[in-house]
């Protein structure tokens, strides 16, 4: 107790400069997040102006901080002492936020994928069903669009022939022969904690060695119905594959 | 506020110990055994839930040959197989099995056959075994029950009163209905696709000598109610005379062909909606059709047979040319290919089957005229209305129904009528029966008003109706012509 | 490596979707102490526990606070001399019965409406019990951290006199820092000034916001330091557990709820999201385990586990866990084993 009067006597400004620390670097790695466009590797886009105006509300928090800071006034107030002692938090926090502006986070990757449940086929997307129309244009569907086309009828056959136009990322099942891959995407709903993986098998023409896993590629090509493990499945035949570059927003909504 | 003395020990603090218990404690734990013992209970009394058919996407409900699969969503994951293995459909109608998820999508192979009711039963199918449950529970018996649409056509009368007016004939009911009054005469009809009304251009009675230019366009409604006005008038020809009409599938949109009474305006396609109408296209003078999805119209030109967006403006290019094609004749119901007529250089016509992959196959030759041609639902076989000089009189047409079997090619005259030269052809919905008519011309005064498009009258004429091989479920076991009724121009409801 | 970078996307994202939330319950909490007179608020509270306790549950629909938010603002509650069963109806419900997360259930279950309204009925009658068990402990003192056993006004029934025992680093007590670096142990003539401070009548707008501003920042404190050790746990667990694992168990109607119960109570997602997410496991798991995940979810989860511990002493938090935690089960299970 002595020794813990003594630390605060020592350091009057220490909790107050460390809590202001770590909410600055929390509104700064906010908007780095947001100007670096990794926002959208986190959140959905919906909760954007939410975040941001966290962002800017802590950094208008700091500068009122320093600013009553600067003017040496330590607050005169009633301090809770808690779970932690303050400083520990803050750290805590600081240590946090530091991470975060160190270190880029990454978008999802195969083995999330894998993790997460792509091959349960049981699994139906909580995506809301889209009207089926037979005479929408096959080739403009997006990955997820296709998903939720099968959920609503699920009859590949019905899908036969039509032009397929999608990309993705590579995924090796361990369950699909070498020349299948599942071109996958995450979709998100409102934060990166709720991913959920879509994807359909690819047919290649020869080994899937070829394409890496984790490589986006854009292709091109039919549907076909196919019988993978004793279930007919709706399966696109590649015609054409083209490398991409890994899109800034890499999820579907 | 001030404390007095006894406040600053604080007796809230260091209340730790379990000897000292608090009503709160008694309570709490009172109420977490209490739950215990519940919890326990409800597992212990075991599972009184089944799986069971949560939704049927066909109960009750009218099939017609649009809907090509039911759903059936379970109330939790089955065992797929045995969901597969103790579906029963009666009648059966074949079909495939697809899933997704809990909901079971059963695709019919071919179009539900008119008229009959059907019966989905599902029995002893099993949830999947998965997590807790030791074995596969029975799930709760399912029977669901849909109906199809009736069997019903529509004509344009001959005999007695029902001379040029528009009658319904229902077989499954067995009901036989006058639709127009008798102060119009009905020139042509087309029914809306979704099977509630018709449209149909007239002229009147007391003018039945008018020319077809002096028609109108109205609609009746199919199933006419006692308070619903029988017909009314869409369309008049004040400003315009009205050449030709045709309905989107979704029944929203009405084109209409016609050509101002002022001078110097060519032929052109309006668009009739709600709002007022609108110029497609200029110069539109040949027979047209929508395709089948609604978006586009195939018109019939000149020069060949030219296919331009439906929403375009008046000035929209063709998005598709054929100069090869003389006329469009119909499309697949799924709007795979369409059927073509094209005159040849050596005064021959062919029928063509044109995909939308843009392969075209010519199906048929023949010496007269291509009148009509239908794909059936499966998209297998073709069926021509066409004619053939008839060597052993001048100037006369026998008139002959063909099936054009498309993976084999093989061609199959099913009828002839001697002596007729124009006639129409209908396929029902589920393609298990033509319709057909067999018409007498008189040039002697008769009391019927109704003519061929070369304007001669028709004094009698019967429907005949030629049942398919090629379904299974046609109730007559013969395959025969049988003769309907008497009446023209016959026309299945959809 | 993977693991770590997904692990890291997952956390921040955890973060970064729940900060404006918690700013925004801090905020109303900060609000509610300097411009509200929740005297006069709390005294319009019905005195009956029972009442008090739906009264407490219903209170969330004008603050629409998720469980980031909800506990300073039970806390302040509490403080303020709010009886037990509203502050306890208040922390269980608040997160779930307010028109924010009603509507986000809505928006993501619209066609099996009877999730968003069972959700609703179960959260309310589960806050309704807790709170009302709560109210047999007339003086609520001994179940507070000492913090804010200290900051409530003295209840009438807490007459037995018992010395204080700090401890070590929660050193008990409140201090009053009047000069810089000269920290005094808060007297009773101190508490009186501390509330004064808050009291609303006294004070103009002006000289709120400094106070305001203050409080935002000391709450911020706590609960992010929470929040990132919060974020943390769920982080790891999800990375290192697989989902498969607890999909396996998804279909059995007593598996998936006990499963759903304890992934709602690891996942610390923001109630007002947390719809969003169950939807992902709508087709697999029984809508009684998908209920017991919605309705545990927002009362009781790791992240704000934390934050409770900061209010009540553990044996009470494990009161609420263990109480919310049964009824949950009981309803759900009833769902799932008679009804669905």
């Amino acid at each position: 107790m002595t020794a813990k009067r003594l630390r605060t006597k020592l350091f009057p400004y220490l909790p107050e400069g460390l809590v202001t620390l770590a909410l600055g670097l929390w509104g700064t790695l906010i908007l780095h997040y947001w100007r670096s466009g990794k926002l959208g590797l986190l959140i959905h886009p919906n909760y954007y102006g939410l975040t941001l105006a966290a962002g800017y509300f802590l950094l208008m928090l700091t500068v009122l901080q320093i600013l009553k800071l600067w003017r040496r006034r330590l607050p005169m107030r009633a301090q809770h002492l808690s779970l932690l002692s303050p400083p520990v938090m803050s750290s805590i926090m600081l240590v946090a936020a530091l991470i975060g502006l160190l270190v880029t986070p990454r978008p999802f990757t195969s083995q999330t994928a894998i993790q997460r449940g792509l091959q349960d086929t049981t699994l139906v997307t909580r995506a809301r069903p889209q009207a089926f129309r037979t005479t929408s244009n096959p080739e403009k569907r997006t990955l997820l669009e296709w998903i939720r086309t099968l959920d609503v009828y699920p009859e590949p056959d019905a899908y036969a022939g039509q032009k397929v136009n999608v990309d993705g990322f590579v995924v090796y099942p361990e369950d699909l022969p070498d020349n299948y891959f599942t071109l996958t995407r995450f979709v998100i709903s409102c934060c990166a904690a709720d991913a959920y993986p879509v994807g359909l098998p690819v047919k290649l023409e020869g080994n899937r060695k070829t394409y890496a896993v984790d490589s986006w590629q854009a292709i091109q090509g039919e549907m076909m119905t196919e019988t993978l493990n004793g279930q007919r499945q709706l399966v696109i035949q590649a015609k054409a594959l083209k490398p991409i570059p890994e899109p800034d927003n890499p999820y579907y909504y | 506020m001030t404390l007095g003395k006894d406040n600053l020990k604080q007796p809230w603090i260091g209340v730790n110990r379990w000897s000292h218990s608090h009503p709160l404690d008694r309570i709490a734990i009172a109420m977490i055994m209490v739950l215990s013992l519940l919890i326990g209970g409800i597992i212990w009394s075991g599972d009184h839930t089944f799986p069971k058919v949560r939704e049927f996407s066909w109960q009750d409900q009218q099939i017609g040959v649009e809907d090509t699969a039911f759903i059936l969503t379970f109330n939790r994951a089955m065992d797929w197989q045995s969901v597969t293995d103790h579906l029963k459909i009666q009648p059966p109608i074949p079909g495939k099995f697809s899933w997704s998820g809990r909901r079971l999508a059963y695709t019919l192979n071919q179009p539900v056959p008119y008229g009959q009711s059907f019966q989905v039963t599902l029995d002893q199918a099993t949830a999947a075994t998965r997590g807790d449950a030791e074995e596969s529970v029975k799930m709760q018996p399912f029977t669901g029950q849909f109906r199809s649409r009736d069997r019903a056509l529509v004509f344009l009368g001959i005999d007695g009163e029902e001379n040029g007016r528009l009658v319904t004939h229902n077989f499954t009911q067995n009901t036989h209905q006058i639709l127009t009054p008798d102060t119009l005469i009905v020139l042509d009809f087309k029914v809306d696709l979704k099977g509630d009304r018709i449209l149909f251009t007239a002229i009147d009675r007391a003018h039945a000598d008018q020319d077809v230019f002096e028609q109108k366009l109205y609609v009746v409604p199919l199933t006419p109610t006692a308070t619903s006005p029988s017909h009314q008038l869409l369309l008049d020809n004040q400003d315009y005379q009205l050449l030709d009409f045709d309905v989107t599938p979704n029944g929203e949109v009405l084109i209409v062909q016609q050509f101002s009474r002022q001078a110097n305006e060519p032929v052109s396609l309006w668009e009739l909606t709600d709002s007022a109408p609108r110029r497609l296209q200029h110069n539109a003078d040949g027979q047209f059709l929508i395709t089948p999805d609604g978006q586009t119209l195939v018109i019939s030109q000149n020069q060949g047979v030219a296919m331009v967006p439906l929403y375009g403006d008046a000035n929209s290019k063709p998005v598709d040319f054929w100069p090869k094609f003389d006329q469009i004749l119909s499309f697949a119901r799924n709007g795979s290919a369409a059927l073509m007529a094209q005159n040849n250089p050596d005064s021959t016509r062919s029928l063509y089957l044109l995909s939308n992959q843009g392969q075209e196959q010519e199906l048929l030759k023949v010496g007269g005229y291509v009148l009509d041609a239908e794909m059936n639902p499966s998209t297998q076989t073709v069926y021509c209305l066409y004619t053939t000089f008839n060597r052993s009189q001048t100037a006369s047409f026998d008139l002959h129904i063909s099936a054009i079997h498309l993976d084999t090619g093989k061609k199959q005259r099913l009828i002839t009528i001697p002596k007729q030269s124009s006639g129409t052809l209908s396929l029902a919905p589920d393609g298990s029966a033509l319709l057909y008519e067999e018409v007498t011309i008189t040039d002697n005064p008769s009391q019927s008003v109704v003519r061929d498009s070369v304007g001669q009258t028709i004094s009698a004429s019967q429907v005949w109706l030629y049942p398919l091989q090629d379904t299974n479920t046609i109730s007559s076991k013969q395959k025969k012509p049988q003769k309907l009724l008497a009446g023209i121009q016959p026309l299945w409801l959809p | 490596m993977p693991q770590f970078g997904s692990g890291l996307t997952l956390f921040l994202s955890l973060m970064v979707e729940a900060m404006p939330f918690l700013i925004f319950g801090v905020l109303v909490s900060g609000i509610l102490l300097l411009f509200i007179d929740e005297q006069r608020l709390i005294a319009k509270f019905p005195k009956n526990p029972l009442l008090g306790a739906l009264s407490g549950s219903l209170f969330g629909f004008l603050f629409p606070v998720c469980e980031c938010g909800n506990v300073p603002v039970a806390r302040r509650l509490l403080i303020q001399g709010a009886s037990a069963p509203v502050a306890i109806g208040f922390l269980l419900a608040a997160p779930t019965i307010n028109p924010v997360v009603i509507w986000a259930t809505w928006s993501a279950f619209p066609d099996q409406p009877e999730i968003v309204v069972l959700r609703v009925v179960f959260s309310f009658a589960i806050a309704t019990i807790v709170g009302w068990v709560f109210s047999w402990q007339a003086d609520l003192k001994p179940f507070l951290q000492p913090n804010i056993a200290a900051l409530m006004p003295p209840s009438p029934g807490s007459s037995t006199a018992e010395s204080p025992e700090p401890t070590g680093l929660l050193k008990s007590g409140t201090y009053f820092l009047d000069q810089p670096g000269n920290p005094v142990a808060l007297e009773a003539a101190n508490l009186d000034a501390v509330l004064a401070i808050a009291s609303p009548q006294r004070k103009s707008l002006w000289d709120k916001l400094p106070l305001l501003l203050e409080n935002t920042i000391q709450e911020l404190r706590e609960m992010g330091g929470v929040l990132v050790l919060g974020s943390l746990l769920a982080t790891i667990i999800q990375v290192s557990v697989p989902r498969n694992i607890i999909l396996a168990i998804g279909q059995g109607p007593v598996t998936s709820v006990f499963a759903m119960v304890i992934l709602g109570g690891v996942i610390s997602i923001c109630s007002t999201v947390d719809a969003f997410f169950a939807l992902s496991f709508a087709s697999t798991f029984t809508s009684g385990a998908l209920l017991a995940f919605l309705v545990f979810g927002p009362m009781f989860d790791l992240k704000s586990m934390g934050l409770l511990l900061m209010v009540f002493k553990p044996r009470a938090v494990f009161y609420i866990f263990a109480i919310v935690f049964q009824l949950t089960l009981v309803f759900t299970l009833i769902i799932n084993l008679w009804i669905s």
